[in-house]
């Protein structure tokens, strides 16, 4: 009975502290599903929280909050201030940083958004073309904007031609030695339209260049293990009546690359084999014969070997390394060291692209 | 020593669980970060030569017990007599008291960074060791059930470490050796820290059935933590890069952060919440240890002195409030626990033995 | 002089008490009669004594007294061969007079100088027929239920196993209603060490009464204080002649349709004996089915309360919306709210089963219905709520053993308190507590998770999951009986291959 007496004195002392855990009940917050950074001028940041109010009709209403402030600590405080629940960050699906603020350095914030336990590591990071406020006030979708974005840009790895991105991949590769990372870029297109446009590059945590895009599908296939995406061959030799190229449509099914480094100094060799299996979605020429194919196989290699070596140079010349060269080359020695590498021996590697594309299908028709 | 009746004693294979559930604690949280700070990584291999160690250490403390024919407390009394032997009894009683205060306090720390910031330290660790007393109370047999379904029940954590292999780079490791010997070394000792705790043989020992057979289970056990470690390690290598290693804290947790389920959109609150039933039987059988040393050395009845100790680690924990203390507590508590087993097991096993032939010439 | 309210250490009083102050204490029942006879032919007076509503008056008229007046009667010897009637007792004992009047037999006494008393059973024998089983009910497999008759139930064991090695024990428990309780176990297969624990359990129970099978099983607990039942109780003859088999102990009580089985584990609440008639994956299916529900049952509401108070984190965001929208008009937290709906749901289920059959199944529809629609309309509950409330009590209600059902709604409770304190980690705090509470727990001296913890992984064939019956060689290792094979297991055939 005594421990009884105990145990229950201990409860009720633990029910009378209990105010000592906060507690966040769902629907006395404002989740935020979207954030978005702006430079506003040389020294002052915008932020702007976007947060979905849910309607009784369960229709969604897409609120935002904008704060001025000199750092983004400082920016999380004010829109903590202006709202009316308490904000949270648990939610969060986008961020947003403006092109101008991307050139000047977004490790600020994608260090406070590593830093806060509540923001998982699949958070979608993106440079939006103009201002990220613009994007986040519009109203995409049945599901709220956070949803839209985050689901454009799923969509858009899955299917598409950008390269796999989230917030933890961000981190790895500014944090890795040899790599320097990368961010889709987004623009808006109307009021509830947004669309994907190229991919940001990054020198340390600056934007210094942008893959247009259309070479997404080009870049993609160096970067991700496997990747899917489509490419547009137009066959120059052949030529409809009314003059028109013919071109084909192709989907590669299964993209995989293999880069071989030689490790050795002066110049460093890298060997990037690229094999793709694909099938033609589209063909406006006349009938597809095994030959055709063949040609169309042939262009397309040429098209990926001119486009991939056009890339890696510009990289090199910019010291960027968005495909991991040096990390590669780092597993490779001893002692490896990123200062020589970055100044003497990256600058002139010798690239050498091998692609290999097989199409299996050519559709439903002949 | 009064023998230990049958109904107390537990089948041997339990030891396995005993073993392995005292050693993962709230180390597996953040030991990566550790082993990383000198051996890079190369560290997995520190985490495999300390696990090495731990298996030297075991067979010595088998040895031990059995030449002392008895536990712990019984080995001092033949190497010191009965008075000095206390006073090395009392340092045990310390270690474990510490031990106690270490593994809850880092997983309480983990709670308040992680989910709930104003979490009550002194609320949640009376709870805790209301729980405890709860569980030591009903003595082995109970502890040991408690380290068989801590050690099960959260198992299942481990798939979820599948998660992370989409955007895991195993070349990470690579290239292998590219650290020093001696940074390897260092790394090992710091790991050998994080696996602390399986010391506690020496007072579960009586307390088994064919207690000699269980060797085996107290090495498989051994090597299972070992295993698990240097697969969690392997796993974080692969999905951090080094220097965003070294800005994590709780690796693990932040591993977790990638988990996606249809259902479940943050995995690292079930998680750590789930933690409680690994830290649970590991502070279960510290407490045990600490009060039955105590009980051992005093005419306390173990009832009384694990109030005692309980009462104590309550009122030390408190003391701890900021990251640098639970640190340097960490630290404290390792460093002690290196030595007691590093060095002072060896040469009281040295000493044992010299006494043994001394009294029997005598 | 009223011993009846003294113990069993009074006995020596009772037994001195003379046939006239026995008389005269039974003679102020309204119910006792005695009537004087004369035989005809002999001129041999006597008198009967009973308590008419204990008695068969037909037995009496028919059998007794045509026997005793229309032939030569002397004295007691010519009993037996004069009535047709198998169970005639004589006795000088004055003792047995009280026992024997109120168990329905017949006292024929002869003049006062011969202090002799027969007793003749005249016991009318009042009760139902065996029906049905309809706590434990199942498709297929026999439909005989036990009844409140232990004679009737008796035979229904003893037609299973007519073996000698079957014994039955028996006592008296309840120092006012002198209960017969019988304890049964096969000789020489079950462990004595289990039959003695139960024997001296039942021998050391001190209450005045035994109505029912369930005052023996919480009056013989390991632990009275603990909300799990540690002895199974079942109304199905053919389980107990199962577990009987397997080499467990069962109680039988007069009185009651329920016998009693121990030692018991955790897992056997949650099988039901149909498993047994069903194909093997069947089976096995329907257990891990079970054992899920009652996790969902338990934790859902805590889980709904810890997501909705602490980890908004967790939420899909898909279900986000849903949440929100039907949560927004309500103004109590997740916590009261959950609580609010808890309690209805046990009201409804209380009320059901308070109220006759008919009346109870309309409350059910009317009340789940109707207060259900009316309360998320007005905007106390979510509709999402009120979800996983009713689920989790239908899946409460899938656990084949009725006691262990009314267990798993309790155990709700705390949960969701806990769940309101720490979230998630309250929930695991809580879980802890349970699994604590259940190391602790025993079953006739055995461990009550077993085999589970401590962990036998040869019993585990038919613990979550049920192995065909050849792979079911052994009996259950915790049960230690002294036999440890069912039957001998025969190597299988070799395996034909494909073309032979």
């Amino acid at each position: 009975m005594k421990k009884v007496l105990v145990c229950g004195i201990a409860m009720v002392l633990s029910f009378l502290s209990s105010g000592c855990v906060e507690r966040e009940i769902l629907d006395d917050l404002y989740i935020e599903t979207g954030k978005g950074y702006d430079l506003v001028e040389d020294n002052t940041i915008r932020g702007t929280a976007m947060f979905p109010v849910y309607k009784p009709d369960k229709s969604i209403e897409n609120m935002t909050l904008s704060a001025e402030a000199t750092s983004t600590r400082e920016v999380l405080e004010t829109l903590a201030r202006m709202s009316q629940q308490p904000l949270v960050r648990g939610g969060l699906d986008a961020v947003v940083i403006g092109e101008e603020l991307a050139k000047k350095g977004v490790i600020d914030i994608a260090d406070s958004l590593q830093r806060d336990p509540s923001i998982g590591a699949r958070v979608y990071m993106m440079v939006s073309k103009g201002d990220a406020r613009e994007i986040l006030q519009g109203q995409y979708g049945i599901r709220g904007n956070g949803m839209y974005i985050s689901n454009l840009l799923k969509q858009n790895i899955k299917r598409r031609e950008l390269p796999e991105t989230n917030l933890h991949m961000f981190l790895f590769d500014y944090y890795q030695l040899g790599q320097t990372p990368y961010l889709p870029i987004i623009r808006k297109i109307s009021d509830n339209t947004l669309k994907v446009d190229g991919i940001a590059l990054f020198h340390k945590d600056k934007m210094v260049d942008t893959i247009p895009a259309e070479d997404m599908f080009f870049f993609k296939i160096l970067v991700d293990k496997i990747s899917e995406g489509s490419h547009v061959v137009r066959l120059d030799q052949e030529q409809k009546r009314d003059g028109q190229k013919v071109e084909a449509s192709i989907t590669s099914l299964k993209a995989k690359h293999k880069i071989k480094v030689t490790y050795k100094k002066n110049p460093v060799k890298v060997t990037i084999k690229i094999k793709i299996k694909g099938i033609i979605k589209e063909y406006t020429g006349e009938r597809l014969t095994p030959k055709k194919i063949t040609d169309i196989e042939k262009t397309m290699e040429k098209d990926i070997e001119d486009k991939a070596m056009q890339m890696l140079t510009k990289f090199q010349k910019i010291g960027v390394d968005p495909i991991g060269i040096g990390q590669i080359q780092k597993h490779g020695v001893r002692g490896f060291d990123i200062k020589e590498w970055e100044s003497k021996l990256y600058p002139n590697v010798q690239f050498n692209v091998e692609p290999d594309v097989k199409i299996v299908e050519g559709g439903t028709v002949e | 020593m009064q023998a230990i009746p049958e109904r107390r004693k537990i089948s041997p294979f339990l030891v396995f669980f005993l073993i392995h559930s005292i050693q993962v604690g709230g180390g597996v949280l953040g030991f990566q970060r550790v082993i990383a700070k000198n051996a890079g990584y190369d560290g997995w291999i520190s985490v495999i030569i300390a696990g090495i160690f731990t298996h030297i250490l075991v067979f010595i403390m088998y040895v031990l017990l059995d030449k002392s024919g008895g536990d712990l407390v019984s080995a001092h009394t033949l190497a010191f007599g009965k008075w000095i032997g206390k006073i090395f009894d009392t340092v045990f009683v310390i270690y474990f008291s510490l031990l106690v205060i270490t593994i809850l306090r880092t997983y309480i720390e983990v709670l308040q960074v992680w989910m709930y910031p104003r979490l009550s330290t002194f609320i949640f660790a009376l709870s805790f060791f209301i729980l405890c007393y709860y569980f030591v109370r009903g003595g082995v047999r109970i502890i040991a059930g408690t380290a068989f379904f801590g050690t099960l029940l959260p198992s299942y954590l481990l798939l979820t470490f599948a998660f992370t292999f989409p955007f895991s780079d195993y070349r990470n490791i690579l290239p292998v050796f590219d650290h020093s010997l001696k940074d390897i070394l260092i790394s090992t000792k710091n790991m050998s820290l994080t696996y602390l705790g399986y010391e506690a043989i020496l007072l579960l020992y009586p307390f088994i059935k064919n207690a000699k057979k269980s060797q085996k289970y107290a090495h498989w056990g051994l090597f299972t933590t070992t295993a698990v470690y240097t697969l969690i390690a392997l796993i974080s290598f692969a999905f951090f890069s080094e220097k965003q290693l070294e800005k994590t804290v709780w690796a693990t947790l932040s591993m977790w952060k990638i988990v996606e389920m249809p259902f479940v959109e943050r995995f690292e609150y079930i998680g750590i919440a789930n933690w409680c039933l690994v830290i649970l039987p590991n502070v279960c059988i510290t407490l045990w240890c600490a009060s039955r040393i105590l009980k051992r050395m005093t005419p306390l009845k173990h009832r009384h002195s694990l109030v005692i100790i309980i009462l104590i680690c309550l009122s030390t924990l408190t003391l701890f409030t900021t990251r640098t203390q639970v640190n340097f507590l960490n630290d404290i508590a390792g460093q002690i626990g290196f030595y007691i087993n590093f060095i002072y097991i060896p040469i009281l096993l040295v000493l044992v033995i010299l006494m043994k032939k001394v009294r029997k010439k005598s | 002089m009223f011993s009846i309210f003294k113990n069993k250490n009074s006995d020596k009083t009772k037994k001195k008490q003379s046939y006239e102050s026995i008389k005269s204490e039974i003679e102020k029942s309204a119910d006792y009669k005695q009537a004087f006879y004369q035989n005809p032919f002999t001129g041999v007076k006597f008198s009967l004594h009973f308590i008419t509503t204990l008695i068969d008056g037909k037995i009496l008229q028919e059998d007794v007294l045509p026997s005793l007046l229309s032939k030569d009667f002397h004295d007691f010897d010519d009993l037996k061969t004069l009535v047709p009637i198998v169970d005639i007792q004589v006795s000088k004992d004055e003792s047995q007079i009280e026992q024997k009047l109120f168990n329905g037999y017949t006292m024929l006494t002869m003049d006062a100088s011969n202090r002799k008393f027969a007793f003749i059973a005249t016991k009318n024998e009042m009760g139902r027929k065996v029906s049905q089983p309809e706590v434990e009910f199942s498709v297929v497999g026999p439909k005989e239920a036990f009844v409140e008759s232990m004679s009737d139930n008796l035979n229904l064991l003893r037609k299973r196993i007519p073996i000698k090695e079957l014994t039955v024990e028996e006592f008296n428990i309840g120092s006012i209603t002198h209960t017969r309780v019988a304890l049964l176990y096969l000789d020489g297969l079950t462990d004595e060490a289990n039959v003695n624990t139960m024997r001296q359990r039942l021998q050391n129970v001190n209450f005045d009464q035994v109505m029912d099978s369930s005052f023996i099983e919480q009056l013989i607990a390991d632990n009275s204080l603990s909300p799990f039942p540690q002895l199974l109780d079942s109304e199905r003859p053919d389980r107990v002649a199962s577990v009987l088999v397997e080499g467990k102990v069962a109680v039988l009580v007069d009185g009651s349709p329920h016998a009693l089985i121990g030692p018991t584990t955790l897992v056997e609440f949650f099988n039901a004996y149909e498993d047994y008639f069903l194909n093997f994956l069947v089976a096995s299916f329907f257990r891990l089915v079970r054992v899920f529900a009652v996790a969902f049952s338990i934790l859902i509401t805590p889980i709904y309360v810890a997501a909705l108070t602490y980890h908004y984190e967790l939420i899909p965001k898909d279900l986000m919306a849903t949440l929100v929208t039907s949560r927004q008009e309500i103004p109590l937290p997740p916590i009261l709210e959950a609580l609010f709906l808890e309690l209805t749901i046990e009201l409804l289920r209380e009320a059901g089963a308070r109220l006759p059959t008919k009346v109870g199944q309309t409350i059910g529809i009317v009340g789940g219905i109707v207060i259900g629609t009316a309360s998320v309309e007005a905007g106390l509950t979510s509709n999402v709520l009120l979800i996983l409330v009713a689920l989790a009590a239908l899946a409460s209600f899938t656990t084949p053993v009725y006691r262990m059902g009314n267990t798993i709604r309790i155990l709700r409770f705390p949960f969701l308190l806990f769940a309101q304190l720490w979230g998630l980690l309250g929930i695991v705090f809580c879980f802890c507590f349970l699994m604590g509470h259940l190391l602790y727990l025993t079953s006739l001296g055995r461990p009550f998770l077993s085999p589970l913890y401590p962990p036998r992984l040869r019993d585990l064939k038919d613990a979550l999951i049920r192995f065909p019956f050849n792979k079911q060689a052994d009996r259950p290792q915790y049960l230690r009986t002294n036999k440890k094979d069912r039957f001998k297991f025969q190597e299988g055939k070799k395996k034909l291959d494909i073309d032979e």
